[in-house]
């Protein structure tokens, strides 16, 4: 029974952030909110530290794994942890009965994360997601009073607690047939056997109960109205770590302890992605609320990752982890602007955004770059992934939802167009221009060179999540 | 590396423009117009190179752009007879278009915007035209639309600007759903992007016809889209919100040629790909010609008539690459660029003397502006295709490729499209520059940094069709004939036979047409011995159908459009307000009242509803596995 605690420090500084800045709430005098913010940015820069001394192994006696994959995936923990504190900085005034516990929740949410990235068991996987579930349950009512982010988090609650019992339920019957949590030794105990009917449910029933945390269908109907009611710093959480969160569970769990029977659940998962792709992008048509329409754009994402998945391949392994970086950066870019914008004019409305262009070039500049680049526009970090994607789906031969992803993809260039062409080729109703502070401008430009790097030059990062994805089954 | 400059010059002078020099809008234009003219420079000594051996082994450079198992894509730039053509076009005629824009937006509020817009599109048409693979190309091909769009939509203020450029972009993006499924199928079938060697690897016969054929035509798609043809033809005509120089250089003489240029540089394909699939392109291409140019006839307003016109040369350029004739395309690509820039920029001089578009509000400006009457006929008499201006030799070698293909009714149509094409420019000539005054207030003639440009492309919109003078050796055939080995000169046995015969029976057939339509349209405007409006009520079912682009757009907005994306908002609203509004809203405020009260919460009609949702969708869902 090896503990190995030392591999579990970065998930330990988090959670001692989160414990201190619970604390620190009794004691600091009102004033100092911004401090709270900074605490849990300082707290996670240290864990980012830990990281590259990490070294590879088990820890809690074979629960966690610490590897190349839980790395990478903590990386980008990390960056959306830094960013969404901060956006939570300049949100914070819009929150009336003000609590230090969002900051610390937020803390406790990436470091339940970081967890799931390192599980390596049914048990210590389901631990951590319900951790992090009931976290963003909280966070995305936390607004207590404002109806509809109510709404949003019960909605969420809802939703989350029914995908959640699908999901134990098809653990169980996998632990039924096989008599072991483990990733490793499920995947050991179902190599070469013939699948059973216990073994078919489960997989169908884990494959569902998932679907939730990627917010795709089934379990989709959450997402448009909790990005919408949500507060917009819980939406970027929600929308970038969260949902890499998701997909780094797959690639353990499907292509992991699923992996050998991979055949049983190839199909399956491409009419998921064939009906989310068309479901969240035609849906996000004639939405009017940015957030909400990129909300629908999530659920569209969620296809494209999907399509990867289907593929089942190392290709496709790759593809997923660099769509889920170039994504974080573009929801992190996006949702800054988004937060500044609104603290300026208190709205969300796709037309509210009219000449935004002539009112502040960053914040215009910022969501084009993020807008396009979740779109898939050449050359930035979207296109590539998006392009990765399509190259994982039609090496397994996988047409039909290629050619549903490339029509999407029209289609989702035609709702960007729509905030573009409303930032860039309407009159502003209102010239006076938006400030943006100076650490906003510099994280906006680093945020939007990473998003251009990505696709200008995405060499180090294919070479190093292609290395990554060799050992995923 | 000085090829790599052809990008990195025009990028940054954009980036430049952007963030350094936007306030001051003198400096931005010369960075602009330095740049591109910078490019021509590189440019030039290789193309002259060129001319002094047309049989040059092409030379690419490339690093890798992604290297992964399984996937590997290169950046990289290839230089052959076909590119420098091109890029000489686009540089040259980027020059001269750069600087008429200096005198003709000036005093726009957006002037630096204007030029960095441009810079922007130089950039992208010149990794258009240096790609050495079809993933390079996709991207800049996307980043061409972006700059067109901005350029479309430059006088925003106005909503048809902003909307135009909005169905320019998105009828592209049509297109290209076709362009890129056709790189995964024949990335597919070859297992590499690199035109060189997915052209050895179709001329080895190791990709079968079938496959071919469908690549061909959903590589053509992307074409379709970019070089307006039918059915997409619909976003050019509206392009012509944008300012007149940018339709001049993007709408007219690059950008909507390189859907031309593309089939072009993969016309190795094409030359192997089923005799069927190329018929499509070709009857796309004819009757894009004669629809466009029918639709001409129709217009009234200057740019209008110039742009279906460019439609009608982008059918006839299409045609050519499907009947085997890329060579011939290619060439008349090239004249095109030249007469086509010609007319818009003197359109633009028109339009700026007389503060109007509708050429029936102008008239009798020849006595006035000398200069651009001149140079708009010599540019009308290259577009009409007579001897010995530029239009009548590329023309001619477009007509002898389809006849000697065996074409006869494309050849049909192409004389036919010929003779309208005749009448509409004689109408616009005569309508514009004779017979009586119709213009308001005083026009003049534009300033030299206006007429330069114009004097200097008609001097090449005169001389530049001698370069395929069959006397001439080696002349453009030779050259587009050596195109990596592989367009021209494998473009199937007719094609390549056509290129190098000059026929008297096709070249009389032609003129004889033109003639014919430059009587007619002489007839009717200038010596008015046939009324129009006569004509006009006799057909007016057609007239109107013509006024009303054949009814095409109508057919586009409100039924595809309106029929598809209302019913989409239409369901999508139908969700919204009865679900989520009637159960979710109200049912949350229910809820919440009812948990203030520490009631049960799950009686809840809302929950119920989503909780039947998931569990019947997880149902179907488990349905669907059953059945896989």
């Amino acid at each position: 029974m090896e503990m190995n605690l030392f591999r579990l420090i970065p998930e330990f500084i988090m959670l001692g952030t989160a414990f201190l800045l619970l604390i620190l709430e009794l004691f600091l005098p009102k004033g100092s909110r911004k401090a709270f913010g900074v605490i849990g940015i300082l707290g996670t820069v240290s864990a980012a530290i830990s990281l590259p001394y990490q070294d590879y192994g088990l820890a809690l006696a074979g629960l966690f794994v610490q590897d190349q994959m839980s790395i990478y995936f903590k990386w980008l923990f990390v960056i959306s942890s830094v960013f969404v504190l901060y956006i939570v900085m300049l949100y914070e005034d819009k929150i009336n009965n003000w609590r230090g516990e969002f900051y610390s929740i937020i803390v406790f949410a990436i470091s339940g994360m970081m967890m799931l990235a390192s599980t390596n068991d049914f048990v210590s996987f389901y631990v951590s997601l319900e951790f992090v579930a009931i976290c963003l349950y909280v966070l995305a009512a936390f607004l207590s009073d404002s109806r509809v982010t109510s709404e949003a988090g019960l909605k969420y609650l809802i939703t989350g607690a029914l995908a959640s019992g699908f999901l134990i339920y098809g653990i169980s019957f996998i632990y039924g047939a096989t008599g072991v949590t483990g990733f490793a030794e499920v995947a050991k105990a179902l190599q070469g056997v013939e699948p059973t009917g216990f073994v078919l449910i489960g997989i169908v029933l884990v494959v569902i109960g998932l679907t939730f945390k990627i917010s795709s269908i089934p379990f989709h109907v959450w997402s448009p109205d909790v990005y919408q009611g949500a507060p917009t710093p819980v939406t970027a959480l929600l929308a970038a770590a969260s949902k890499a969160a998701g997909f780094v569970v797959i690639l353990r769990i499907l292509f992991g302890a699923l992996g050998p029977m991979k055949g049983e659940w190839m199909a399956f998962v491409a009419v998921i992605s064939g009906i989310t792709l068309l479901f969240g992008n035609l849906a996000a048509m004639p939405q009017k609320d940015l957030k909400r329409l990129i909300g629908y754009a999530g659920i569209g994402s969620a296809g494209y990752l999907l399509m990867a998945v289907a593929a089942a391949s190392e290709l496709g392994a790759g593809a997923i982890m660099f769509y889920l970086l170039t994504y974080v950066f573009g929801i992190i870019g996006t949702f800054t602007a988004i937060v500044v914008f609104h603290n300026s004019e208190g709205s969300d409305l796709v037309e509210s955004y009219a000449g935004l262009y002539k009112r502040s070039p960053l914040l215009a500049f910022s969501l084009f770059i993020g807008l396009l680049s979740i779109a898939g526009f050449p050359p930035l970090g979207g296109f590539i992934a998006k392009f990765y994607i399509f190259m994982a789906a039609i090496k397994e031969g996988l047409w039909v939802l290629a050619v549903i992803g490339a029509l999407m993809a029209i289609v989702a260039m035609y709702y960007f167009l729509l905030v573009i062409k409303s930032m860039y080729l309407r009159q502003p109703t209102n010239p006076a221009p938006i400030p943006v502070d100076m650490t906003t401008t510099g994280l906006l430009y680093f945020v939007n060179a990473a998003t251009i790097l990505l696709g200008v030059y995405p060499g180090p990062v294919t070479d190093l999540v292609m290395n990554i994805a060799q050992g995923v089954f | 590396m000085d090829i790599w400059a052809l990008l990195i010059i025009p990028l940054a002078a954009a980036l430049i423009i952007t963030f350094i020099t936007r306030k001051h809008a003198e400096l931005s234009s010369y960075v602009s117009v330095g740049a591109v003219i910078l490019c021509f420079l590189i440019v030039l000594p290789y193309f002259l190179t060129m001319l002094g051996n047309p049989h040059m082994e092409h030379i690419e450079q490339s690093f890798l752009w992604i290297d992964i198992p399984g996937l590997m894509v290169e950046m990289g730039t290839i230089i052959d007879p076909l590119s420098l053509i091109m890029l000489f076009i686009v540089t040259f005629v980027g020059s001269l278009i750069h600087i008429y824009s200096r005198g003709y937006m000036h005093g726009d509020k957006g002037y630096a915007r204007f030029f960095a817009s441009l810079s922007l599109f130089i950039f992208s048409m010149l990794g258009i035209v240096l790609a050495n693979n079809f993933i390079m190309i996709f991207v800049f091909w996307e980043l061409v639309g972006l700059a067109s769009y901005l350029l479309i939509g430059f006088y925003f203020e106005k909503p048809s600007a902003a909307d135009a450029a909005k169905k320019a972009f998105l009828v592209n993006r049509i297109g290209d759903f076709g362009f890129i499924l056709g790189i995964f199928v024949l990335y597919y079938a070859t297992g590499t992007f690199n035109f060189v060697k997915m052209a050895h690897i179709i001329q080895a016969g190791q990709v079968d016809s079938g496959t071919l054929g469908l690549a061909a035509l959903l590589i053509f798609c992307g074409a379709v889209g970019k070089s307006a043809q039918f059915p997409l033809h619909v976003w050019l005509p509206d392009a012509m919100e944008g300012p007149t120089p940018v339709s001049a250089l993007i709408h007219a003489a690059t950008m909507v040629a390189a859907g031309v240029y593309m089939l072009a540089r993969t016309g190795f394909l094409y030359a192997a790909a089923p005799h069927e699939a190329m018929m499509v392109i070709a009857y796309i291409g004819g009757f894009t010609a004669f629809m466009a140019a029918l639709l001409a006839l129709g217009q009234n307003d200057i740019k209008k008539i110039i742009a279906y016109s460019t439609l009608s040369s982008l059918g006839y350029m299409v045609m050519s690459v499907g009947v085997g004739g890329t060579g011939a395309g290619m060439f008349y690509l090239m004249t095109h660029a030249f007469f086509k820039a010609l007319l818009f920029l003197g359109a633009g001089s028109v339009i700026h003397a007389c503060h109007t578009n509708n050429i029936w509000e102008m008239g009798k400006l020849y006595p006035k502006m000398k200069i651009t009457g001149v140079t708009f006929i010599l540019g009308s008499l290259a577009m009409m295709g007579i001897f010995p201006f530029s239009g009548f030799w590329s023309k001619d070698e477009i007509l002898a490729s389809t006849f000697f293909s065996g074409n006869y009714p494309l050849f049909a149509i192409g004389i036919l499209t010929a003779m309208i094409t005749a009448i509409f420019m004689t109408k616009l000539v005569t309508v514009t520059f004779f017979g009586e005054k119709r213009y308001h207030g005083h026009p003049h003639e534009s300033p030299f940094g206006m007429t330069i440009p114009l004097m200097v492309l008609a001097v090449f919109a005169v001389f530049v069709g001698l370069a395929g003078f069959p006397g001439l050796d080696p002349n453009f055939g030779t050259f587009v004939a050596a195109v990596a080995g592989s367009t021209a000169a494998h473009a199937g046995e007719h094609g390549a036979h056509a290129e190098h015969h000059f026929s008297y029976f096709v070249a009389i057939t032609s003129t004889i047409a033109v003639f014919i339509g430059i009587a007619i349209g002489w007839t009717i405007y200038s010596k008015k011995s046939i009324d129009n409006n006569a004509i006009a009520a006799r057909f007016s079912g057609f007239h109107k159908a013509l006024q009303n682009r054949l009814y095409i757009d109508h057919f586009y907005d409100r039924v595809l459009v309106a029929g598809i994306y209302n019913n989409i908002a239409r369901v999508f609203n139908f969700i919204e307000v009865n679900i989520i509004i009637h159960f979710a809203i109200n049912g949350i405020a229910y809820t919440t009242r009812q948990i203030g009260k520490g009631l049960r919460l799950t009686i809840s009609g809302q929950l119920q509803h989503y909780a039947f949702a998931m569990v019947g969708g997880v149902l179907v869902l488990m349905v669907i596995y059953v059945l896989l």
